[in-house]
């Protein structure tokens, strides 16, 4: 029973880590059909941010959870300012590219300006400990993660039902030139879109970093593989679906984790991967995904 | 009477081709024009360019005397020019009341906006009561009065009505046309693309006839609506 109640809070909890990243990843695609591949960078400036705080300014440690938090979100404003923006009614693919040229530089930046090894991140204590219900011990960074990610759902719901540019950015997934038509500023529907996707990933960040203990220029590609195939699997382009894919997506690592014998336990990957193979083709719009998100434009 | 929309020359190229040609068009305050043609005349083109949405590759544009030749939507939208896109175009997702909330997103001041959206609600009974659906769960004629009280919320001194009327049955045409005329009524100026050219002609002040992006006739709504020849070549044979 132990076992089983840790592991589903693990399941939880890496689930929860990343729906975090495919929300962000779905938010920025559903509003300018971006598929932004410098998401992960996003991550990694969270943790130079608290790596340079701390170097700097040093203690007290839980002073770096906002900064990290903010320092993604100020790094996704500025990739739309100085990236994005100037590509904005380039075919798809340049956008892309520029994505990608925007994750080249940031690696690059970071392996010539600071280094290529990880570099250590402490942990508040507080976060790493564990605590006692009855006669479980539960970590209190798992329950932490689970517990914050809905915290984050709710803001996004709040958000996206309960504020102008919230309703906009639900009605230019749709059509983009209708919400201009009214007079609300396309720059505005998408940089809140980038903000939004940057707090997400750096409260993801702060997770990731906390498990990790250190941060490295290229650590953000392995979170921004899991949450582009949690989007895949949810259906890209519905928020709802990159919930749901993130949540599964962590739910069936977790359970393999467990299952799989000892010695190819290491291609629990593949064997995800695998799975993702059998969702696109069994059902290419995703698990709770309709093509209606995408491709129902208004004539 | 005023001018408050003056168009002068205007040229609207996509790639090769060339869909408005050479366009004057003005509209004086408190007036209805119409905008009449046969399909691919050019008008949703020339009525998106006054809109802001598409460029104008030549001529000038003034509203309310300033230039606004260069000025993207958002911003045209806010100095008092709004349009209703032809095909509605409502936020299918968002419910009736976001999609007017939305429609209001300009102005600032909150109780004006409650005043605006309560005007909407007594304006038309069917979005008050079907306030929290979906707008993709309306009928054709509700989402073109409710694309027309989006554009409304934002209280502006010109209309824009692209094909209002389209893919509407007879009665709701009749009920959207005397909308119009109730606005103007209201002081509100308004320019109307239609391809219904005898209904558009029944309640406008004056018509501009296009053909293949060229104005082929400028005049009163009687005077259009006298010519045989007009009739014939460009509004589809019958006129009254």
């Amino acid at each position: 029973m132990d076992y089983f109640l840790q592991q589903t809070l693990n399941a939880l909890s890496i689930g929860g880590e990343y729906a975090l990243l495919a929300l962000g990843l779905a938010i920025v695609f559903s509003v300018m059909g971006l598929v932004n591949f410098a998401h992960g960078e996003l991550i990694t400036l969270g943790g130079y941010a608290m790596y340079f705080t701390l170097l700097f300014a040093g203690p007290p440690v839980a002073l770096l959870i906002p900064v990290c938090i903010l320092g993604a979100m100020l790094a996704a404003v500025a990739f739309d300012k100085v990236a994005f923006r100037p590509v904005r009614n380039a075919p798809p693919t340049t956008g892309l590219l520029t994505a990608f040229g925007v994750s080249i530089i940031i690696q690059n930046i970071l392996v010539i300006f600071v280094a290529t090894r990880a570099r250590p991140v402490p942990t508040p204590d507080w976060m790493r400990g564990n605590f006692m219900v009855g006669e479980l011990s539960i970590p209190v960074l798992q329950v932490l993660e689970f517990a914050v990610t809905c915290l984050a759902l709710a803001g996004l719901l709040l958000l996206l039902n309960r504020t102008v540019v919230g309703l906009a950015m639900r009605a230019a997934a749709k059509d983009f030139v209708a919400v201009r038509m009214v007079g609300i500023k396309a720059n505005r529907v998408i940089m809140t879109a980038f903000a939004v996707s940057g707090v997400l990933a750096g409260i993801a960040a702060v997770f990731i970093i906390s498990r990790r203990g250190a941060v490295d220029p290229f650590m953000g590609f392995i979170p921004l593989l899991k949450a582009f195939v949690a989007c895949v699997l949810g259906g890209f382009g519905s928020l709802l679906g990159a919930l749901v894919g993130g949540i599964v997506l962590g739910c069936v690592e977790v359970f393999l984790q467990v299952v799989l014998p000892p010695d190819i336990a290491g291609y629990r990957d593949a064997f995800v991967f695998l799975l993702v193979g059998l969702v696109l083709v069994l059902k290419p719009e995703g698990l709770v995904g309709k093509r209606a998100e995408l491709g129902d434009k208004e004539e | 009477m005023t001018t408050i929309l003056e168009v002068r020359s205007a040229v609207v190229r996509y790639g090769a081709i060339t869909a408005v040609r050479n366009v004057d068009l003005s509209v004086d305050r408190g007036e209805i024009v119409a905008v009449l043609g046969p399909n691919g005349a050019g008008k949703t083109t020339l009525v998106s360019a006054i809109a802001g949405i598409l460029p104008l590759t030549q001529g000038s544009m003034h509203f309310d005397g300033q230039d606004i030749t260069r000025l993207g939507i958002e911003e045209i939208v806010r100095r008092g020019m709004s349009l209703t896109p032809e095909g509605r175009r409502v936020f299918a997702d968002l419910t009736v009341r976001e999609n007017l909330v939305l429609g209001g997103s300009s102005q600032t001041d909150r109780a004006l906006f409650e005043q605006d959206m309560q005007r909407m609600f007594e304006m038309f009974p069917i979005l008050h009561e079907r306030s929290k659906s979906p707008a993709k769960t309306l009928s054709g004629g509700e989402q073109q009065m409710l694309a027309i009280a989006r554009s409304l919320m934002s209280r502006p001194r010109l209309l824009l009505l692209d094909e209002p009327s389209l893919g509407l049955a007879p009665r709701i045409v009749d009920q959207i046309f005397r909308l119009i005329d109730e606005l103007r009524r209201d002081g509100l100026t308004i320019l109307v693309v239609e391809q219904n050219a005898a209904e558009a002609l029944a309640f406008a002040d004056r018509a501009y006839v296009l053909n293949v992006g060229e104005v082929v006739y400028a005049g009163t709504s009687a005077e259009v609506a006298a010519s045989d020849d007009l009739a014939e070549h460009y509004l589809g044979g019958q006129l009254s």
